[in-house]
């Protein structure tokens, strides 16, 4: 022991100015790797990067010099070293010379140890850092040793550490152009899944069996001195080294965690797997490898919870042709293409159904894409392109769910723990729409404790649980970059080393930024239905979301008629149909008195069942189950607007709601300018005020080719605020080469009705006898534009064309006159002209009814111009208010109507007019259902001449339900003095419904004898033929034999 | 007398070079042994494969009664070695190098060193590499005797000396040796260096041993004989007896030596050979001019 000491001090004497820079390398590196360098901070992180790159770096290279100089003090090699004859044991030498390395090795590892220890790294995790500290820096010890013991002095040491760089070098591009030309078959990826940690495994036994053998030379050297032997330890040891890294059958260091390695089967057996589009991949010769051709398929899967996730990977399969031959399709274990990220319904199975403000891209339509179904050369397919049949495919499943693995309270400095890894949150930035959390996420990456090879990133979502709503992070965490905080760094090693050079990081510190908002990714931008404000972040949690295995599964696909170019494969569309999936809506149930989660998680069973439907309709079963909600649910549909794309049912559930009360007022009015559809709450709710910002701002900022919803023009119209004009004007000005330029004018109805008559009469003016007139003349006359009936009749002038445009053109030309003066319909063309000519100076334009008439109303310079149906119906409705004046009213604008026209020669332009203003009956027709107090005004509306003939049509509806006013007044018709035909006109409905009195009627009139002599009795005859068969259809029996006996 | 070293059919084989070839000796203890040969003989193989610093190639080693495969710390402690091959660590100062030294025999004589530091005037302070050949040579012998060593294995320890070192450094091991009754085995390629010292002699050439013989038995066979006969330049008979060496005429005169004098029997069988001697004088011969004679009989390469 004595002489131990002795030579161990001496040694250190010797060198102790090298194990002093030794030493500062080896605190500078604990310095480093307990500095915490925000991530953030660039300038310290770039210069940390290069620290902590270059200082290990400088540690070999002080190890390179301070191990040679602790070893050639007494070499091994040669004969003429002063020690062989000296009574000092070699084992004593030995003994020293690896106390001094083992020291060398220690000392980092204890102080990084203590280190990671001090940052919260869990003892079990230091401890396998430590042995891999200790193996990763024995590495480069037993290395340098080695050549050291095997070099008689410095020099030579130098020479024999370039030859075996070099050689480590060269060899390296030598084995793998031989691993390329040996590999050459199977150039297609493999799947990680077969392979797993094997090759870390590999990697680590290699690393172990190179450093054992190394020490055998070491021991060699010095207890034996033969060379020779040392030399074949070297050999084999570099030999076995390589042998591990490539054919080492044992993964000891197999995943533990959980997640995707399960390896239990998963109960697959009422899962369904439908292929639908594929499509076929070329991929040039590479590097000696064949040209190939690679099929991917999309599949469609069904008959499992919804929790779930399945990513499948093809085993390969069969096509069996029609011929009977068989034509192996191998996949050569392609990559599987991984998991999706969770979509709704598996983010709601965790959080439990906490209704998601937000979309943000995680919506899936339980379908997951098989890379490589299969693939094969370019020769064998070409040859065999053109073959079909049954195709049959083995594919592997794997199934995993997820799961909250932490929650965390959204404040700075919130952290979450699990083991080593530890996730804070270190900063929060309120965005406009939203907030921007910075996350430092803490991970530890041992080499002895390999991760799960496919494990995802985590979901983040923020969850108010008093609120009960949620919204999860924008797809794509945004990386601020930096890392490093360890020890290990770049070092001079080994090829196929696990410890050298590569990257060695035991701790990693990465920050990064989500935000939590509505997508910054689509354009225009979106917003959320609730502002996440103060409030609404004070009570909120930060959740995140893993995902852990579920386990595996085999199944296998038959795809007939598969031909291997996928020219007949059924696309997407192939699995679409029209109609809803009724049995999947049928076993979609609401509970008594849900909660909201019972609601949300109601309403996406609803939605997802719809994702094949290729049509919608308001009638569908959707809408029905979804107005179940009620309006007290009302947020959470608006909610599914917002997060689920394609909301269709969600906004006709929506519309049929009176929401003034719900208070989903501010939500709706946050989601318009991304969901135009929404537009139609804002019009039955009356939000129109409210919401007039959002308008004006939509139509002012709007896109070149955007289009608006037309409620959109008619809303913010509907507010009258002079702001608003120009740019409603401007806007629809812009549509006017449309061929709805009509409608598009309605929609701006509730502008003052000059200043849209001024627009109506620029356009006019530019399309004037250019090719476009055709298509505006008509209108510029609904608006008064007196030139259009000048270039009207200018047109009606012109001698007969028989061009087809001219045509048109002149048929246009004679509607505007015909409909919009009093011109009479049976006026040929130089009539026209010549009753223009005449009657030019006596006609104004009548802005309320949209016609030029010989007693026009003017009305006041800011007034609108309603659409003369709506002006009807608005009498209609302040007839049915009370108002006494409406009918007057109504009369009066008959007469002005018709006031020029002649009864017999113009019936039908009188029947025209008619139509005009039966609108305002029609509303108390439909009034008359509800109150039957209405048939007053009937009544008084009867009173009338001129408006009589307008009453029976207003009765029928109100007859139909039972109004036995309205009933009794058709079946006496004469006493209000109506003529049989509107009797029987508006009875139908009565008839239909099999109301006796009504039935009888028909009846008793059938069987009048004077109804025979009446001037239209034959017309009338047919009549009530017809209405009897209604009634016998609708089950009378007096009818029904009255109809039969009008059968014989 | 005892052999402290012995070796018996000794070989040893560098790739196709036999550099020791069936080396048989012994070296008596208590003697002062002159290993002779000239460079490239095999000298210094040999001591190699004794203090286990190689491994002979085949046949058998002992020193110290113990095979020399076996030689280790408690052999060691007991041989002190020189030789112009060994580095010293020449980072150490002569005084860090006897510290280190020291501890590794237990024999070790402190005041015995001091006292040779004074002798050998080494400086105590300055470092190996920043002595001469021959300072260095001094701090070796004294690491190598400050303990005492039952043998002492001298390779080549005077090359590269000058005269007075030289001298000094005979006189030194000659004075210390009969003090303290070592074994000096001691080689060289230079005759007259261990003329003085040697008690006995061995011969090596080409890896052959061509002679192991105490100096006095040498001295006493070896007879340098000169005589005159009538004829000049008399043709020397060609069967001339095998142990007259370097048998040669020069005008009247005849001289050879022969190895195995005895007296008036030689002088007999001159007259029998060449009846017209006469002036037949016998010289005893320096241990040079045996080797001469040796070197010109073996073809030694006269490097010596």
């Amino acid at each position: 022991m004595k002489l131990f000491f002795h030579q161990f001090k001496k040694d250190f004497r010797h060198t102790w100015i090298l194990w002093l820079v030794w030493f500062v390398f080896v605190v500078i590196q604990f310095a480093l790797a307990a500095w915490n360098v925000s991530p953030s901070d660039f300038v310290r992180q770039g210069f940390y990067t290069q620290l902590a790159g270059l200082v290990p770096m400088i540690h070999s290279l002080v190890l390179f010099v301070l191990i040679p100089a602790l070893i050639l003090q007494e070499p091994t090699i040669g004969v003429t070293a002063t020690w062989f004859t000296r009574p000092m044991p070699p084992l004593t030498i030995l003994t020293s010379k690896l106390l001094s390395l083992l020291l060398l090795a220690l000392v980092p590892l204890i102080g990084q140890c203590a280190v990671l220890a001090s940052h919260g790294i869990v003892l079990g995790d230091v401890i396998l850092a430590g042995i891999q500290i200790g193996l990763n820096e024995l590495a480069w010890i037993t290395l340098v040793t080695v050549l050291a013991a095997l070099s008689p002095n410095f020099g030579w040491f130098i020479i024999a550490a370039v030859i075996f760089f070099a050689l480590q070098y060269f060899g390296g591009w030598i084995v793998s152009w031989v691993s390329l030309f040996y590999a050459r078959k199977n150039l297609v990826a493999s799947s990680p899944d077969a392979v797993s940690a094997i090759w870390q495994s590999r990697l680590v036994a290699s690393d172990i069996l190179r450093m054992f053998f190394f020490l055998a030379v070491i021991l060699t050297q010095y207890l034996c001195r033969r060379t020779r032997l040392s030399l074949i330890f070297v050999g084999i040891g570099f030999l076995a080294s390589f042998l591990a890294s490539h054919y080492w059958p044992w993964d000891f260091l197999k995943s533990r965690q959980g997640s995707t390695a399960a390896s239990h089967p998963f109960d697959a057996s009422k899962i369904q797997l439908e292929p639908t589009g594929c499509q076929l991949h070329s991929t040039p010769a590479w590097q000696g490898g064949d040209a190939r051709k690679t099929m991917g398929i999309n599949i469609f899967y069904s008959g499992i919870d919804p929790k779930y996730r399945i990513s499948l990977q093809s085993k390969g399969g069969e096509l069996t042709c029609s011929d009977g031959k068989k034509i192996p399709l191998s996949s050569n274990n392609s990559f599987s293409g991984g998991f999706l990220p969770p979509d709704l319904f598996q983010i709601g199975a965790a959080t439990g159904n906490i209704p998601l403000l937000s979309h943000n891209g995680v919506w899936s339509d339980h379908s997951c894409h098989v890379f490589g179904l299969f693939s094969m050369d370019e020769k064998t397919f070409a040859s065999n392109a053109s073959k079909s049949g049954i195709a049959t495919f083995r594919l592997k499943g794997s199934v995993s769910h997820d799961r909250i693995f932490f929650e965390i309270p959204l404040r700075k400095g919130a952290c979450f723990a699990r083991g080593s890894e530890r996730t804070t949150i270190t900063g929060m930035l309120p965005a406009s729409e939203g907030i921007h959390v910075t996350l430092s996420e803490r991970t530890v990456q041992l080499l002895l404790k390999p991760q799960p090879f496919q494990r995802q990133a985590p979901v983040f979502i923020l969850i108010n649980r008093k609120r009960e709503e949620a919204i999860v992070a924008e797809g794509g965490n945004q990386f601020h970059g930096g890392m490093v905080a360890n020890f290990l760094g770049g070092r001079m090693g080994f090829m196929f080393a696990a410890f050298a050079a590569r990257d060695n990081q035991v701790e990693r510190v990465a920050t990064f930024r989500i935000f939590f908002g509505p997508s910054e990714n689509t354009f225009p931008r979106r917003s959320l239905p609730v502002v996440l404000d103060h409030a609404w972040l004070a009570d909120a949690v930060l959740v995140g979301l893993e995902q852990v295995s579920d386990g595996n599964f085999e199944k296998t696909i038959t795809i007939p008629n598969f031909a291997l170019d996928g020219s007949n494969h059924r696309n997407l569309m192939g699995i679409h149909h029209v109609e809803p999936d009724l049995a999947a809506l049928n076993s979609i149930s609401l509970p008594e008195k849900p909660t909201r989660s019972d609601v949300w998680d109601y309403i996406l069973k609803i939605h997802f069942s719809s994702k094949c439907q290729w049509s919608t309709s308001d009638r569908d079963p959707q809408v029905e189950m979804l107005k179940k909600l009620g309006s007290e649910h009302a947020a959470e549909l608006v909610f599914a607007v917002s997060s689920l794309p394609a909301a269709y049912h969600e906004i006709e559930a929506l519309k049929t709601f009176d929401l003034r009360q719900s208070g989903v007022k501010p939500m709706v009015l946050r989601l318009l300018p991304q969901s135009q559809d929404l537009i139609v709450l804002v019009t039955r709710n009356q939000w129109e005020a409210d919401a007039a910002p959002v308008l004006f701002e939509k139509i002012v900022k709007q896109r070149p080719g955007e289009h608006l919803d037309r409620r959109w023009i008619s809303a913010l119209a509907s507010v009258r605020n002079p702001a608003t004009y120009d740019a409603l004007i401007s806007y629809v000005e812009a549509k006017s080469g449309e061929w709805r330029h009509d409608e598009y004018l309605d929609d701006i109805r509730d502008l003052p009705g000059p200043l849209v008559a001024a627009m109506v009469n620029r356009v006019w003016t530019k399309v004037r006898k250019t090719k476009d007139e055709v298509l505006f003349i008509k209108t510029a006359a609904t608006w008064g534009i007196t030139d259009a009936l000048d270039r009207a009749v200018e047109i009606l002038s012109e001698p007969v064309d028989n061009d087809k445009e001219k045509q048109a053109l002149r048929n246009k030309a004679r509607e505007a006159m015909r409909f919009i003066t009093p011109c009479s319909d049976r006026l040929l063309d130089a009539d026209i002209v010549t009753w223009y000519s005449a009657n030019k100076g006596k006609m104004t334009f009548d802005p309320s009814l949209g016609v030029f008439l010989f007693s026009a109303v003017a009305t006041a310079p800011d007034q609108p111009w309603p659409a003369p149906a709506k002006y009807m119906s608005s009498l209609g409705r302040r007839a049915v208010a009370g108002d006494a004046t409406a009918v007057d009213e109504i009369e009066n604008v008959y007469t002005r109507l018709i006031e020029s026209l002649d009864p017999k020669r113009d019936e039908g332009k009188i029947k025209r007019l008619r139509g005009l203003v039966r609108n305002a009956f029609n509303v108390l027709r439909d009034e008359m259902v509800k109150n039957p107090d209405v048939f007053r005004i009937l009544e008084q509306v009867n009173k009338k001449e001129k408006l009589r003939v307008f009453a029976p049509g207003a009765c029928g509806k109100a007859a139909a339900e039972g109004n036995e006013a309205a009933l009794d007044a058709l079946v006496h018709y004469q006493k209000y003095n109506w003529m049989l035909a509107d009797a029987l006109n508006n009875i139908g409905d009565a008839i239909r419904k099999n109301n006796p009195k009504a039935v009888d009627f028909v009846l008793g009139v059938f069987a009048d004898p004077n109804t025979q002599t009446l001037p239209d009795a034959k017309w009338v005859r047919e009549k009530l033929i017809g209405e009897i068969q209604n009634a016998a259809n609708a089950g009378n029996g007096k009818a029904k034999s009255v109809y039969e006996t009008i059968k014989r | 007398m005892d052999s402290i070293i012995e070796t018996h059919n000794l070989n040893r084989r560098f790739g196709r070079t036999e550099a020791v070839r069936d080396l048989t000796f012994q070296v008596p203890e208590g003697t002062i042994y002159a290993f002779l040969g000239p460079n490239g003989a095999g000298k210094t193989t040999t001591i190699q494969m004794l203090l286990n610093i190689l491994r002979p190639t085949s046949g058998e080693a002992r020193i110290l009664g113990v095979d020399s495969k076996s030689v280790g710390p408690a052999q060691l402690v007991q041989i002190g070695y020189v030789s112009e091959n060994q580095k010293l660590p020449e980072a150490m100062t002569v005084s860090e190098f006897l510290a280190w030294c020291k501890p590794m025999y237990p024999s070790w004589d402190d005041a015995f060193c001091k006292d040779l530091l004074a002798r050998f005037e080494l400086p105590a302070d300055r470092k190996l590499k920043h002595l001469s050949r021959g300072m260095k040579m001094k701090a070796a012998l004294l690491a190598s005797i400050a303990y005492r060593p039952r043998i002492l294995v001298l390779d080549e320890p005077f090359s590269g000396l000058d005269p007075l070192m030289r001298d000094e450094f005979i006189r030194g091991v000659l004075e210390l040796s009969e003090r303290e009754k070592w074994t000096v085995f001691i080689s060289s390629h230079d005759i007259d260096e261990v003329e003085r010292l040697a008690d006995w002699v061995g011969i090596l050439n080409m890896g052959k041993l061509h002679l192991s013989e105490a100096r006095e038995s040498l001295q006493r066979r070896f007879r340098k004989i000169e005589f005159t006969v009538s004829e000049e330049n008399r043709k020397l008979p060609a069967s001339l007896p095998g142990q007259w060496m370097v048998a040669e005429a020069a005008g009247c005169g005849v001289r050879f030596v022969t190895g195995e004098y005895r007296n008036g029997e030689t002088e007999a069988q001159i007259l029998k050979i060449f009846p017209d001697a006469v002036q037949i004088a016998v010289a005893p011969m320096p241990l040079r001019e045996i080797f001469l004679a040796l070197a010109r009989t073996f073809r030694i390469t006269p490097t010596l």
